[in-house]
Order: C-alpha cells, then sequence, then structure tokens
C-alpha cells in the first residue's frame, strides 16, 4: 500500500507564474504537484503517472481547457478523474455547463482564493484515495475468491482421484472373489458329484455379494461424478423396452423369489444415454427387490404419455415408504429404511433423480391403495423436446 | 504346446491364474504374465493367439505394453482389455483392443470374447483368425 498512497496533482496553465502560485497555495497538503504549461505536455503526463486531479486553465493556446479535458476523458484510466477549471474569462452558464458534459467536478473563478483551491482539491483528493482503497479491496476480495475457489476445486480432484484409485484397489479383490465363485460354480454345473451340493448355495452368495459390493463402489464413485458435474449424457436413439428387457433378465438372476414382468404399449424410439437408463432402472429394481422381503410380483411397464414423452413404471408390492418419509426419499443420502437396517448408502434414488434430470425428465414415486410402491420416471422422447419438465414434488396417490 | 496359446496379463496373481484355469478347462493353452515387461516376453517366445491384458500394473502397464505390441511387425492377435478402471471403454479404444471386460466380470461373458476371437479349439480346430486392427 505504501508506494500506492503518493497522490499525484496536475496542474496545466500556459503561464508558470500562475503555476507558481497554485503550486504555494497547495504545498500544506501531502501530494505530489507535477507542472505542465501546455496540453500536449499534460496529457504525454497523464499517459505515464497516476494522475488523481487535474487542476487547468480554461484559456489556453494550441489546446483549450475544454478541448483537453475531452482528451483527457477518452482514456479509459481517466474517465473518472476530477478536473478542476479554472478561468479568468467570464463564465456564461453555457460554458459551465459545457463543463460538466466533459465529466468536468468543479470550477474556480480566477482571482483563486487559497483556502478555497485547497478545499476543493483535498476533497477531490479524500474521494481519490477512498476510490484507490476500495479497488485494492475489491482486487484482494477477487484474489482472494479465486484462490479459494481454485483450492475447492484442488481438493475435490484430490478426493475424486482418491476415490477413483480406492475404487480400483477395491474391486480388484473383489474381481478375485467373483471369479472363483463362479468358478465353483461353474464345476457344480458341469460335474455335479465333484463338489458337494451344499457349495452351491455359499458361492452364489459370495458371487452375488461381491457383485453387490461392486455396485456400492460405482454409487459412491457415481456421485463424486455427479457432485462435479462431471457426468454427462450421450444420447442416441434407444429401444427402451429392449433396455429394460434386458436389465430384468439380469436383476432375475439376483433373485428367485420375485417374479418380472414388462409390458408396453409403445415401441417407441428413445434419445436417451442407454448406460444411464440402465442404471436408474437397476436402481429401480434393486429396490423393489430389496423393499419386498417376502418376494412378489414386480411390474414394469413403459408407456407412452403423449408424442413427446415415455414414461417408464416400476411398480413393486413391499413395504412401500412410510407417508413422513416420502418428501425425502430422492435426497442425497436420505434413508428411508435405516431402522430396519435395510438401507444401502442412501444414494440410489438420489443418483437415479440426478440421471433423470441430466435428460430433462422428471421422476416421481406413487403408494398405491393396496401397498408396495411405484416409480415413475418420464423422459422427453427427443433431445429437441428439451424443455424442462415441471418436477412434481413430493408423492402421488 | 501344439497350439497357440491365449495370453493372460495381471498383476493380480488370483486373476491371472483363475482366469487361466477357467481358459485352461475350456480347451485352451494358457500363459500367464504379471506385467507388460513378462508380457513381452511371452510375446516373443509363444506367439499368443489372443491376449487379455489388464490396464493398471507395475513395471509396465497394459497401455505401454499394448503400445509396444502393436508397433511389432507381424500378424497381431486381439486384445481384450480387462479393467477395474473407470474409464474402461476409453482406454480399451486407445489402445485399439478388440474388446472390453469391466471388473468384476462374468465369466460367461468372457468366454463368449474369447470363443469369439478365438473359436475354441475343442469345437472349430486351429485356424487363425485374422485380428481386426
Amino acid at each position: 500500500m505504501q508506494a500506492h498512497d503518493t497522490v499525484n496533482i496536475l496542474m496545466v496553465d500556459d503561464q508558470p507564474a500562475k503555476l507558481l502560485s497554485y503550486e504555494a497555495m497547495l504545498t500544506g497538503l501531502d501530494v505530489v504537484l507535477i507542472k505542465a504549461t501546455t496540453g500536449r505536455a499534460a496529457l504525454e503526463i497523464l499517459l505515464k503517472t497516476d494522475i488523481a486531479v487535474v487542476l487547468m486553465d480554461v484559456s489556453m493556446p494550441e489546446l483549450d481547457g475544454f478541448e483537453l479535458a475531452a482528451l483527457i476523458r477518452q482514456h479509459p484510466r481517466y474517465q473518472k478523474t476530477a478536473i478542476i477549471f479554472i478561468s479568468g474569462v467570464h463564465l456564461t452558464d453555457l460554458d459551465r455547463i459545457r463543463g460538466y458534459e466533459l465529466g468536468a467536478v468543479d470550477y474556480l473563478p480566477v482571482p483563486v482564493i487559497p483556502e478555497i483551491l485547497c478545499a476543493k482539491v483535498s476533497v477531490f483528493v479524500e474521494l481519490y484515495r477512498k476510490t484507490r482503497q476500495l479497488e485494492e479491496l475489491n482486487l484482494d476480495l477477487e484474489s482472494r475468491v479465486i484462490e479459494r475457489t481454485a483450492a475447492l476445486q484442488a481438493a475435490l480432484q484430490i478426493r475424486d482421484d482418491f476415490l477413483a484409485v480406492a475404487a480400483h484397489e477395491l474391486k480388484t479383490p473383489i474381481t478375485s472373489l467373483h471369479i472363483n465363485a463362479q468358478l465353483i460354480l461353474r464345476r457344480l454345473r458341469r460335474e455335479p458329484d465333484a463338489l458337494p451340493g451344499w457349495l452351491k448355495d455359499q458361492a452364489l452368495i459370495i458371487e452375488q455379494q461381491s457383485e453387490r459390493l461392486t455396485r456400492l463402489i460405482e454409487q459412491v464413485l457415481d456421485i463424486s461424478r455427479l457432485d462435479q458435474k462431471k457426468e454427462l449424457v450421450e444420447r442416441v436413439p434407444t429401444d427402451i423396452m429392449a433396455l429394460a428387457a434386458n436389465v430384468i433378465a439380469i436383476m432375475q438372476t439376483r433373485t428367485n423369489r420375485h417374479s418380472f414382468s414388462l409390458t408396453s404399449d409403445t415401441s417407441m424410439m428413445v434419445e436417451v444415454d442407454p448406460g444411464k437408463i440402465e442404471q436408474v432402472l437397476s436402481n429401480l429394481l434393486d429396490n423393489a427387490i430389496k423393499y419386498s422381503p417376502d418376494g412378489g410380483e414386480i411390474v414394469v411397464t413403459i408407456r407412452a404419455t403423449n408424442a413427446e414423452e415415455v414414461s417408464i413404471l416400476v411398480r413393486d408390492h413391499g413395504i412401500g415408504i412410510a407417508p413422513e418419509k416420502r418428501e425425502a426419499i430422492f435426497e442425497r443420502f436420505y434413508q428411508a429404511h435405516a431402522s430396519e437396517h435395510r438401507s444401502g448408502l442412501g444414494l440410489g434414488l438420489y443418483i437415479c433423480s440426478q440421471i433423470v434430470a441430466l435428460h430433462n425428465g422428471v421422476i416421481a414415486a406413487e403408494f398405491p391403495e393396496d401397498g408396495g410402491t411405484q416409480f415413475v420416471v418420464t423422459l422427453p422422447v427427443r433431445v429437441q423436446s428439451l424443455k424442462p419438465m415441471v418436477h412434481k414434488k413430493g408423492s402421488r396417490r | 504346446m501344439t497350439q497357440p496359446p491365449i495370453l493372460v496379463v495381471d498383476d493380480e496373481i488370483t486373476i491371472a491364474s483363475s482366469v487361466a484355469e477357467l481358459l485352461h478347462d475350456e480347451g485352451y493353452a494358457v500363459i500367464t504374465a504379471a506385467n507388460g515387461v513378462e508380457a513381452l516376453e511371452c510375446v516373443a517366445r509363444h506367439s499368443p493367439k489372443l491376449i487379455i491384458l489388464d490396464m493398471k500394473m507395475p513395471v509396465m502397464d497394459g497401455r505401454a505394453f499394448a503400445a509396444a505390441y502393436r508397433a511389432q511387425p507381424g500378424p497381431q492377435a486381439p486384445l481384450i482389455v480387462m479393467t477395474a478402471a473407470q474409464d474402461a471403454t476409453h482406454s480399451a479404444s486407445e489402445i485399439q483392443a478388440q474388446a472390453v471386460l469391466a471388473k468384476p466380470f462374468a465369466i460367461d461373458r468372457l468366454l463368449e470374447l474369447v470363443h469369439l476371437y478365438y473359436p475354441s479349439p475343442d469345437r472349430d480346430g486351429d485356424g487363425y483368425i485374422e485380428p481386426r486392427v
């Protein structure tokens, strides 16, 4: 701040004697006085030096005060610089207006009274100092915001890098477990007498639980990508019916107590990111299985709501969601069934809602009279019809 | 070894040996390597007909191995990448792999791919297939 505290006053007058008299009047102020005897000299000084106040004679040969003021104002750095005109000739109101149009700040008639000159200059010097302080504070704030943002981004990057490494390291032993469980199952299929039959159920548990572990790891990674807005959707025309059939086939291998059905009234191709929508559907079906502990039917229906929207309905007949918990189910880390120890990380529905939102779609939960839960995912059929849908908050009956 | 083997490259010995056991069981000759350098030695010695490749390995990773292998003259075996990394598809296309398996994977899916790129010696004889590069 020290070096910046210097305040420069530029005095312009074609008569050196007058400049000397102004200098004498202003010596009491803590400012640096710079003298120029022509408009051109003044402009040169202005280009090289930061000037707080320009004090100038209106009538000068060659370039008069008004013309000089106009030139000064053209420079972006001097658009707000205070200019005090000193005029020996009688100033009509017209002249005065002309001065103010140029952004002039003040006038001083001749004879110049030292106290008035000092007072006027002081006011502008003070204004200049305060403005400069504000600008410095502003710059400081900006640079601090930039610094903090960078630090935050770096921290997020470290977190994400760590998660990626951790996920890789966790998946490696899981892969080993998973392959070996499958090898046992394969051996049992090929040579039923080679191994005891009870091994099958236990190998199945290892296989399924290692898949579950993998899904949990994926969820943690998904959440970090969604948080960082790194998740992008790549939409391609997709046969949503085939996609659903595929996901159901995979889910059916995880349970023998639940039966799945798939019906569709449309063969529409929908422009979605197939991997992401598969993820939404498997999350919803995963929940449907998890929260129908007694088994039962899980119904998936695909319906063309209209020419521009398609809905995927996932209906289970499970334990449902308590009315007071329905509002929060799409929130991050929310576990509607935490007390029953049935929940995972509280990320599944949040990830679903985020993916659906990336598609400009809507996800909602319905709670039919006869129990269970129905999730409804509504997606725009085409990318072009991308008007954001109104999010239906809460639950419908 | 009368038939050209499948090379399985993974620094995780339990994965390499389990995959080897599976493929052996399917009637293939199999050799394993724990990193890219070992894999290049195996390639020089055994001319594998199919390579199943992990990406993240010490000494020489899958990417560096693939680059070195692709730079070699002569017929090239198809590459199947198996990786636990997030950018699996991306890195697989970068090294011009024929297929990619995200770890953990279903062994049936691995076998499908192996049969596709190296028709089983038990069923289809021993014809060398032209790799897609």
